[in-house]
């Protein structure tokens, strides 16, 4: 039986491509930083950095627009792992990536207004959202406004230790974005999830 | 046997004479050492801060005495703490009042630099300062010699910096001293600078003539460029092979061949973090693993996923 629900209201859904064509001009600005060279960058070091520091500061303005929706609409409890019975539900879930996926079932936890998240799912957008964003972003200030940045951290010049943390935190959320895009495709259509965050309509 | 004897004693003959001969000589330097201090120290009675605040005669003209006031200090760990003030001021500075002479009759810098004057001449012609033509601009103009520090003697590179930046600021940071080499208006630094990120910050870690000079073998030219001149690629010190490893941190580049945990350009991190020229290889090389097998994975698990699916259709 088909079922049909509105999940992604229009604020989550233009917000979430925001979030990830922010992401793609950080990533292609931000590698251009890091490995810059005359010969070898992807694009030139005045322009790279530009775009980064404005997509930077835009992509604080929406976290700030995801934690006051969140606030609003209640959407926040569906990012939170509910404790009752959660390692039996999550293993449920790897269970069907790793095996039941390749035997045709479907998914232990379809995704419904109630309950739009699967355990790892919750858990995974936790840690990003709450951890790794704010941290990112923080480190991310600090590179824009260095004067603030703390002078001399473990013996070396205290940029050193935020340079590598940005790094570090957006790295992982890249290797994040990689699998949450291909994870997408494990819905009971290759395109039914990747439909439902455009049209806001979920169908299986 | 007595030719051997004769000769050892001429030989320790000549030995101790030689030996006080240098003793004397050694004396000698202490002692001229001691009275160029000693007539120093009598200078700055007066011409320092101490010296304006508690002046050791009363019939002095304070108000000029305040506009030639030395740092003592600075003076102390100058290229010039160890030569006398009569030296370059003459002897119009022995007696009190002082002659006319004793500033208007300085000696030209080339008297004593010879070398350096000479190998820097035809770069000094070719500088913004000269071409601007202003009259009254002189090595001293930049290069305090009451001052002035050899840059083998600073403790850092930003030690480096702030000699340098603080010589170039203390012009084109100030109207009233910008004026006095021209009636030009003086444009903000700050403004003129609008397109370099972090300007400040880039003033406190790399010195003005890094990017306002040419690349020289060694040392630094002295044909300081224009603005429209001047290097605007971020890139030429942004990168793996940075300008700076040829510049500013060339001395530590030199001292400096170990690479700790992986950094590249590791000396600079005790200084500053540089975008571009001290990142890490081996946590680059880890990410690109940590990518690699992430790629891999999903690319499994999609091909699987292909496969099993093909399998099961094929079975019904």
């Amino acid at each position: 039986m088909s079922h049909r629900e509105y999940l992604f209201p229009l604020w989550i859904r233009l917000w979430h491509f925001a979030n990830a064509a922010l992401f793609l001009l950080l990533l292609i600005s931000g590698l251009s930083l890091h490995f810059a060279n005359p010969g070898a960058a992807l694009l030139d070091f005045n322009l790279a950095q530009r775009i980064h520091n404005v997509c930077g500061v835009l992509l604080c303005l929406n976290y700030v627009v995801f934690v006051i929706g969140n606030i609003v609409t209640g959407n926040w409890w569906q990012f939170v792992p509910k404790p009752h019975g959660y390692l039996q539900r999550a293993l449920l879930q790897v269970r069907f990536y790793v095996w039941d996926i390749f035997h045709g079932k479907e998914t232990p936890f379809p995704s419904t207004r109630e309950n739009n998240f699967n355990p790892l799912q919750q858990v995974m957008y936790w840690i990003i959202m709450y951890l790794a964003m704010p941290a990112l972003l923080i480190t991310g200030l600090l590179f824009l406004w260095p004067e603030f940045a703390p002078d001399r951290l473990f013996g070396v010049d205290g940029l050193v230790t935020v340079a590598m943390a940005h790094y570090i935190i957006a790295y992982c959320i890249i290797l994040f974005v990689i699998s949450h895009i291909y994870l997408a495709s494990c819905g009971k259509k290759i395109s039914t999830h990747y439909k439902s965050i455009i049209t806001g309509w979920h169908e299986d | 046997m007595r030719l051997t004897k004769l000769t050892a004693m001429t030989a320790v003959f000549v030995a101790l004479v030689g030996f006080s001969s240098q003793v004397r000589a050694d004396d000698a330097d202490a002692a001229a050492a001691q009275k160029v201090q000693q007539e120093k120290t009598e200078c700055l009675s007066c011409h320092s801060a101490q010296g304006l605040k508690t002046p050791p005669r009363a019939d002095m003209d304070l108000k000029k005495l305040g506009g030639m006031l030395i740092d003592a200090d600075k003076l102390s760990k100058s290229v010039h703490a160890d030569v006398s003030c009569k030296e370059c001021h003459g002897q119009a500075v022995a007696s009190y009042p002082h002659g006319e002479s004793a500033h208007a009759d300085l000696p030209a810098c080339a008297d004593c630099h010879k070398k350096q004057v000479r190998e820097i001449a035809p770069e000094f012609k070719d500088s913004v300062h000269v071409k601007a033509n202003l009259p009254d601009f002189t090595c001293a103009s930049c290069h305090d010699p009451h001052a002035w520090q050899k840059v083998s003697k600073l403790s850092s590179p930003k030690a480096v910096v702030r000699q340098d930046n603080a010589d170039c600021r203390g012009c084109h940071d100030s109207d009233e001293k910008f004026a006095r080499f021209t009636p030009n208006k003086r444009r903000d630094l700050a403004d003129i600078h609008g397109w370099l990120p972090s300007a400040e910050l880039h003033w406190k870690a790399v010195r003005c003539v890094d990017c306002h000079t040419a690349e020289k073998a060694t040392g630094v030219s002295h044909a300081i460029l224009p603005k429209d001149k001047a290097e605007r690629r971020c890139v030429e010190c942004h990168s793996a092979n940075s300008s700076l490893r040829t510049r500013l941190y060339r001395q530590k580049v030199e001292e400096s061949h170990i690479n700790p945990v992986g950094f590249i350009n590791a000396y600079i991190l005790n200084e500053a973090y540089v975008l571009g020229v001290t990142r890490n290889q081996w946590l680059d090389w880890a990410s690109f693993v940590l990518l690699a097998l992430v790629v891999a994975g999903l690319g499994g698990h999609g091909l699987l996923r292909f496969v099993s699916n093909r399998l099961r259709k094929g079975g019904k």
